[in-house]
């Protein structure tokens, strides 16, 4: 629809703003700043709430272990002997595009119980780190471990030593590497897409 | 010129276009209070792509959408107050035909015909195009000289 010709006014209603305005501004202005305030405090609490919260989330996102139980995986439950090891599979997961988890509790057979311990040394294969680790030594023999692989080599290589019971982290004796291969476990295979 | 002053030059006239759509002083004192408290808030990105005018105008109409968000329209079309004519009743009649229309081509009429917007000012404060608000204006008028011979 267009409109033709001039449009005029119905009457002259520009005498409707003839009336007394009363004091806006000064009052919109206290609103105003008002309100900044009320912002104010609240972003301070938000702040506040979150350099509180933080270092939870933080160490939350950053627990391996957590990670393993939140990602997509297959639990496994496949025992491996080999060498001086037998290794149990609980779980191979999917962290992430780059990499995957491997949790394994391994057991040295020949150690002294309470004498000895099997510590895992950390170091990534290749020596070319893909993440961070978690061990947890479940007793004098064993060791549960939170492995992380690099998407696209199924190829798993556990360095360990032995340590004294007393003195840990010091190494006593060196072990040869546990090392598997997720595509050779048999007996419960592990589905490629979690280590690929 | 700072913010204050070029406030105080529009006060009067956004509590006039707030007073002539939802018809109520004290409401409109408070809906003009908040266009002014939202203007200092978007002052800085105001980037003068517009008059100031037709800026204030254009956040005033946010307030007022707002405004009828939370309420009916139906409630604004009482008597606007503020009466000083010496021609009372005439004038009367107008506020009570203004008030009779619906809510858009109110404003229309408002912004043109008692604020004194131009057409294309009050286009762009109402984010409607040129052609559009032309049109919007002539119902509007047409409308309010059909209501008004009926009043009479």
């Amino acid at each position: 629809m267009s409109v033709e010709g001039p449009i005029e006014p119905p009457l002259r209603l520009s005498e409707l703003a003839d009336v007394d305005s009363p004091e806006i501004v000064k009052a919109a202005l206290r609103r105003f700043r008002r309100r900044v305030f009320v912002w104010t405090i609240w972003l301070v609490i938000a702040v506040l709430a979150a350099l509180l919260l933080a270092p939870t989330f933080n160490r939350e996102r950053n627990d391996l272990r957590l990670q393993f139980l939140r990602a997509p995986g297959e639990a496994t439950g496949a025992i491996i002997h080999q060498g001086p090891y037998d290794a149990t599979i609980l779980n191979v997961v999917r962290l992430n595009k780059l990499q995957y988890g491997v949790h394994l509790v391994a057991t040295a057979r020949s150690l002294e119980a309470g004498l000895q311990q099997l510590v895992y040394t950390g170091s990534i294969q290749d020596n070319k780190p893909v993440g961070g680790f978690s061990v947890e030594s479940v007793d004098g023999r064993s060791t549960e471990v939170w492995y992380l692989g690099r998407a696209g080599n199924p190829v798993v290589v556990i360095p360990f030593f032995v340590t004294s019971a007393e003195i840990l982290h010091k190494p006593v004796t060196d072990l040869p590497a546990l090392r598997f291969d997720l595509r050779k476990i048999g007996v419960l295979p592990v589905a490629p897409w979690t280590w690929r | 010129m700072d913010l204050e002053q070029i406030f105080r030059a529009h006060q009067k006239e956004i509590f006039v276009y707030f007073l002539r759509t939802v018809g109520d002083r004290d409401r409109a004192e408070d809906l003009a209070q908040e266009t002014f408290a939202r203007a200092c808030g978007s002052a800085l990105r105001f980037r003068g792509d517009s008059s100031v005018r037709t800026w204030m105008f254009s956040i005033a109409r946010r307030v007022l959408v707002d405004h009828y968000r939370r309420r009916s329209p139906e409630m604004s079309s009482s008597l606007p107050e503020g009466s000083r004519s010496t021609d009372e009743a005439t004038r009367l009649d107008v506020e009570r035909t203004l008030a009779a229309l619906p809510i858009a081509l109110r404003e229309a009429i408002v912004l043109c015909d008692v604020v004194g917007l131009s057409p294309s000012e009050a286009a762009d404060a109402t984010g409607l195009t040129a052609n559009a608000f032309r049109v919007r204006l002539h119902r509007a008028r047409k409308q309010f000289r059909e209501v008004y011979g009926d009043e009479r």
